[in-house]
């Protein structure tokens, strides 16, 4: 019921759950059209599974993320810092980013201030 | 046109050093390709590249979205009329984009450009913050970031033009330098 796989395109994102971890991940391009065509999936996947789960790391991996996008990453931080404070599942959030693109850095550290939950960077080298 | 137009126009391009231009109708499926070409340019950082990648993104699609040329409307698909030229010098790349723009627009346009091109990088980034946590204004199909965005990834402020064309309408361009490193 919680299983998840949408594969990457050339402007979005391969998007996976791996139930033993209980792990999503993000990972890939984003600069689709239309963001919330895409992104409207993942948070109707996102708000089945939070009924369930009592535990959900999250792993973005952006190659590359546009401004709309930006937009859909603040929505899903938001309903995950949500489920954060009320308590009801143990959230965790891994921003990963390539060692050379600072500004993924930058963007990373910025949606992490903006939030309370739990929000670890980590270069890739 | 023409014959000898061609030639005229290829050295033209070939002066101005034109890495890439097109101009007509802009569809998503075009910039994904052209966005290639820029991904494969060699000679700057690969930060640069990713700074340089994003700002034709945000240009292209602000085409695509804002162009008041439009031939059809989103969310179907949309398809705007405008130029896109990208042009290379010995250390910087630059992001030229142009198109029409609805009178309203113009307005908001010219006052978010003028109120940007004067914030230096600590203002830049608390007014990123700020958006962030407010949510796109109205009539943004986006974030309402892209301008903010642009101006941060943007080696010096962006330039900017509203012409008001023999046709009683506005004209819109804008130039962003992306510097190599």
């Amino acid at each position: 019921m919680l299983s998840l796989d949408i594969a990457a395109t050339e402007v979005t994102p391969r998007v996976w759950f791996d139930p033993a971890s209980s792990c999503l991940t993000i990972e890939g391009e984003s600069y689709p059209e239309n963001v919330s065509e895409f992104y409207d999936s993942v948070f109707a996947w996102l708000n089945q599974a939070l009924t369930d789960l009592t535990e959900l790391k999250v792993n973005f991996y952006y190659a590359y993320l546009n401004t709309s996008s930006t937009k859909a990453v603040l929505d899903l931080l938001q309903t995950l810092d949500d489920v954060h404070r009320s308590g009801s599942a143990k959230v965790n959030v891994l921003w990963r980013y390539r060692a050379q693109i600072e500004v993924m850095r930058e963007t990373g550290e910025e949606l992490g201030e903006d939030f309370d939950l739990p929000f670890e960077l980590e270069a890739v080298k | 046109m023409q014959l000898k137009e061609i030639y005229r126009h290829y050295q033209a391009a070939r002066d101005e050093k034109i890495l890439l231009s097109f101009m007509g109708i802009v569809t998503q499926q075009l910039m994904v390709e052209y966005g290639k070409i820029i991904n494969e340019q060699e000679g700057l950082s690969q930060n640069s590249r990713y700074l340089l990648f994003s700002v034709f993104v945000e240009l292209t699609q602000n085409i695509l979205r804002y162009s008041d040329d439009q031939l059809s409307p989103p969310p179907d698909g949309a398809r705007g009329i405008g130029i896109v030229i990208v042009t290379e010098s010995d250390k910087s790349f630059y992001v030229n984009s142009g198109n029409h723009v609805s009178a309203q627009r113009a307005v908001q346009l010219e006052k978010t450009l003028a109120e940007l091109s004067a914030m230096n990088a600590d203002e830049l980034k608390q007014v990123h913050k700020e958006r962030r946590r407010q949510g796109p204004p109205e009539g943004s199909q986006g974030a309402g970031l892209g301008l903010i965005e642009v101006s941060r990834r943007a080696s010096a402020p962006p330039l900017f033009e509203l012409r008001q064309t023999s046709e009683g309408r506005t004209f819109f361009s804008l130039s962003v330098v992306v510097h190599k490193h």
